[in-house]
């Protein structure tokens, strides 16, 4: 598999000279949410790093919705700031709106949301990249690897520029070999206008990648002051802001109030006999686009074929920022010609008159087979070689940081000759997500949801950094503010929990505060711990019949509530996971050869053999997999290490 | 293992009506002894049936009806039993003869349990007065068929297969487990369940019910092998020498 280095830049018109521009531990190809995150881990844990973006303008770029956060991914979020990433802080610093959904559906389904100054938030992160030490924030086009012996070198830009890298991050997002379609026209290109990255796809292919071809789509912009917005119905944020990153929530909160409101409207009849009507001039169905989208994050053109019985779709309008009138058209992405766009769109009641300023699109663009990685993101190809991001089959922001900031890990990990950086599915969503990658592969985009985490109520949003901040700091990437803050957050919450456990309260304090709850009173004296438990009561109500609580900072009430509230739920959830940590811990031998194995199916030897798990854990949710092979695996090794101690006894 | 063991289904009866009839004709094939002399059949006779996927574990009794034969009262005392014990009740009666004594008793037996009325022999000239016998039977259906012509026996299946989908009879006494593991294990799962019923009527949110299903689904799959427990090596280790 190792390239002859330079080619692509040989092969290329009349004879160009590479030269050496200079060398690095790390090198990212991208400066989207993963590159960026990747970058900044890289080199927080001490690694000389490069990152590449084709344009500047575009790092941190958000290409689709202007918000960061919804379910399961806000959770996403939070753990990537637990690990003393960066996405939390930006957001929190150009937040224009911030609600909590799912307030109502219990505490694994809360999920914070963030409506962001899209501009704002850009200029926020590519500061933070040009301010990191040991970081280099460039503008170029990677147009190859360079590969020796199966190992990556460094890379090539276009100009001929050489970079050396002992670890190479891919992180290439839409713009690898991205094409545009809007209606019956199409062409190359990237998100949002930049350029697409095409001869690196080529290069890719050359060193032996698959590529296949997944495709997302965004819808129009409007100017929010041609909308009639008493048509349609105001959402607003929530009256208290909840921090996105610990740091701010240890440090007493954000001061920053919402600055705008989001507006819900609905489509029409005519909206969908627009639509219908011209579905042969849509790229999506016309058969221009061959990529595979995302089932989750459909386009309007699917929803309204896909679902006849639906009368009508909701419609949300986001302000993109609070320097530009531009507004984002939540629900409605779309590959319509631009005629076909303004009429449905001005179907929609607040919509009449809209003034589009940039029309929807699809797009297309090159990514991997997720199977051909390791948990640690690494090619099982090309050693060196990370990948993240859109590339490895996902879709949204907080997916594509999250494996950022966990490849920017392991490259320095590997480099520094430190074991992989893995979360297990009990400890995180980031756990979840790359496990389903690296073991399931993804025949669509993969989107988060609290669905997919089997252990939700302990991968809740607000106990991340009691989940990894001391892990994060004992990386190197929390600061001594995160840890200082974590472990001072940490020991007051404990103490309430005592304090709720201790302090009683008699059956005549309780009774009016129970009864105006509609709640049993009490019979006897009781703990407050044990009234905070019913469904009724909550910890802020419970003021009234606790006079003496102390003063806790809003995070650390809602974990204080959620820890006691659901106690006996967690617990049951630990033990689920511990129960199968048992495999999870079973390691499987490097380069275990699965079709020498007796007892093995045909179909588990293929599967295994292509995915190639690190542990038994990992081997039973391989699909295609059967208990039967588990057991068979488990037999082998148990034999082959029982060999071993005998041989050394 | 757990013995396969369907709804428990009790053809009940006075002597004669065409209850063994019937049982062969659920079973598609002669099983029990039919016979023109009442009193045929002495013993309880079990088999499982497939009646549209759904598992009937048929009992077939000796009528029911005042004797003197202690042989056939031993019979009888079997079939109360198992009514007793059972979650359906297919209760048979004669079209071609009156309601009589018999016939009362056999309905009074039932005790609210959930039934379904056969009317046999419906080739022969009736001679029963049918809308008295619906009154003594309110709310339980009835399906008039022929043993001998087959006539009425798609009725009684579409009857059969309401009452369980409608979830008006289930299993009246739990199917034998013959290991102490698994009786473990469905005890857990029993308890979990419950704790999970009692969540969803506390209205507490859907992320609290699941934690009690998927439990008693883990556990449950230990039984049938559709999840391998952490522990599963060290069970086959310490029961069987492998590797040596």
């Amino acid at each position: 598999m190792a390239s002859g280095g330079v080619h692509a830049g040989r092969r290329r018109r009349h004879r160009m000279r590479n030269y050496e521009m200079g060398s690095y531990d790390v090198a990212v190809i991208g400066a989207g949410h993963a590159g960026c995150e990747a970058a900044l881990a890289a080199a927080r844990l001490g690694k000389r790093t490069l990152v590449l973006s084709l344009h500047l303008e575009a790092v941190a770029l958000m290409a689709c919705n202007p918000a960061i956060g919804g379910t399961g991914k806000g959770q996403l979020v939070r753990e990537i700031d637990a690990l003393g990433g960066e996405m939390g802080l930006a957001i929190d610093r150009t937040f224009i709106q911030s609600r909590m959904l799912n307030r109502s559906k219990g505490p694994a389904a809360r999920s914070p949301r963030a409506q962001a100054d899209k501009a704002r938030y850009h200029e926020t992160m590519k500061r933070a990249l040009e301010r990191q030490a040991n970081l280099d924030l460039k503008q170029g086009e990677a147009v190859d690897l360079l590969v020796e012996g199966g190992r990556v070198k460094g890379l090539v830009l276009r100009t001929g520029a050489i970079y050396r890298a002992d670890a190479v991050i891919l992180a290439t997002g839409t713009f690898l070999r991205g094409r545009v379609f809007i209606g019956e026209s199409s062409y190359e290109g990237g998100p949002s206008g930049f350029p697409a990255a095409t001869r690196l796809a080529l290069a890719l292919e050359g060193l032996g990648l698959a590529l296949r071809r997944f495709k997302t789509g965004t819808p129009a912009r409007v100017l929010a002051q041609s909308l009639r917005f008493e048509r349609m119905e105001e959402q607003k944020g929530d009256s208290r802001v909840l921090p996105f990153s610990y740091v701010n929530a240890y440090a007493g909160g954000l001061g920053r109030e919402n600055r705008a409101s989001c507006w819900l409207t609905w489509t029409t009849a005519r909206t969908h006999e627009i639509i219908l009507g011209n579905l042969g001039r849509s790229a999506l169905y016309g058969g221009l686009i061959k990529g595979v989208g995302p089932r989750y994050c459909p386009s309007v053109e699917d929803k309204v074929k896909r679902f006849p019985d639906r009368e009508r779709h909701p419609v949300f309008i986001e302000p993109e920022g609070l320097s530009t009138d531009e507004a984002y058209i939540q629900g409605m992405s779309t590959s319509m010609p631009e005629d076909v766009q303004a009429a449905f769109y001005r179907s929609i009641p607040g919509l009449e008159d809209a003034v589009f300023s940039r029309p929807g699109y699809s797009i297309e663009y090159d990514s991997i087979d997720p199977l051909t990685l390791g948990p640690s993101l690494e090619h099982k190809g090309i050693e060196g070689l990370f990948c993240a991001g859109q590339l490895n089959g996902t879709s949204g922001y907080e997916e594509a940081a999250a494996q950022g900031l966990m490849a920017g890990i392991n490259a320095a990990l590997k480099l520094s000759g430190r074991p992989p950086f893995l979360l297990g599915r009990s400890e995180a969503y980031i756990g979840v997500l790359i496990d389903d990658l690296v073991t399931k592969g993804a025949d669509e985009p993969y989107r988060m949801m609290t669905a997919r985490a089997e252990y939700r109520l302990l991968l809740r949003h607000d106990n991340a950094d009691f989940r990894l901040t001391e892990k994060a700091w004992g990386l190197g990437l929390a600061s001594g503010e995160r840890h200082e803050g974590f472990l001072r957050s940490k020991s007051g919450i404990e103490g309430e929990l005592r304090r709720l456990e201790a302090t009683s309260v008699s059956p005549a304090e309780a009774a009016a505060f129970l009864a105006g709850r509609g709640s049993a009173p009490l019979s006897e004296r009781t703990a407050l711990a044990e009234i905070l438990k019913r469904p009724e009561i909550d910890y802020e109500g419970m003021a009234e019949i606790d006079g003496a609580r102390p003063e806790l900072p809003p995070h650390s009430r809602i974990q204080a509530e959620n820890l006691i509230k659901y106690d006996g739920y967690i617990k049951k959830q630990l033990a689920q996971a511990e129960r199968v940590k048992g495999l999870e811990g079973r390691g499987i031998p490097d380069g275990l050869d699965y079709g020498a194995l007796e007892g093995l199916r045909l179909e588990a030897r293929q599967k295994l053999g292509a995915v190639r798990p690190v542990s038994v854990g990992q081997a039973s949710r391989v699909p295609g997999v059967t208990p039967a092979d588990i057991a068979v695996l488990l037999v082998h090794i148990e034999k082959r290490r029982r060999k071993g101690a005998s041989r050394d006894g | 293992m757990i013995i396969r063991d369907g709804l428990r289904t009790v053809i009940a009866g006075k002597p004669n009506v065409g209850k063994s009839s019937l049982m062969n004709a659920l079973l598609r094939g002669p099983r029990a002894i039919v016979a023109e002399l009442p009193g045929t059949t002495r013993d309880l006779i079990e088999e499982t049936a497939d009646i549209r996927g759904i598992a009937l574990s048929l009992a077939d009794t000796a009528g029911l009806h005042a004797t003197d034969d202690p042989v056939e009262a031993m019979g009888i005392g079997k079939s109360r039993e198992a009514l007793g014990s059972c979650g359906l009740v297919l209760l048979v009666f004669d079209l071609s003869s009156p309601i009589d004594d018999d016939d009362i008793e056999a309905v009074r037996s039932l005790g609210g349990r959930p039934a379904i009325a056969l009317l046999n022999k419906a080739d022969l000239p009736q001679r029963l007065d049918e809308a008295a016998l619906r009154g003594l039977l309110p709310g339980v259906a009835a399906v008039r068929a022929s043993m001998k012509t087959g006539e009425g026996l798609e009725a009684l299946e579409d009857a059969i297969e309401n009452l369980v989908c409608q979830g008006r009879a289930a299993p009246g006494e739990s199917p034998a487990v013959t290991n102490a593991r698994h009786a473990d294990l469905l005890e857990r799962a029993a308890a979990e369940l419950g704790e999970s019923l009692s969540a969803a009527e506390r209205r507490e949110a859907p992320d609290l019910v699941e934690i009690g299903l998927r439990q008693a689904w883990a556990l449950l799959g230990e039984i049938t092998g559709e999840g391998a427990g952490g522990d599963l090596i060290d069970e086959i280790f310490s029961r069987f020498c492998v590797g040596k």
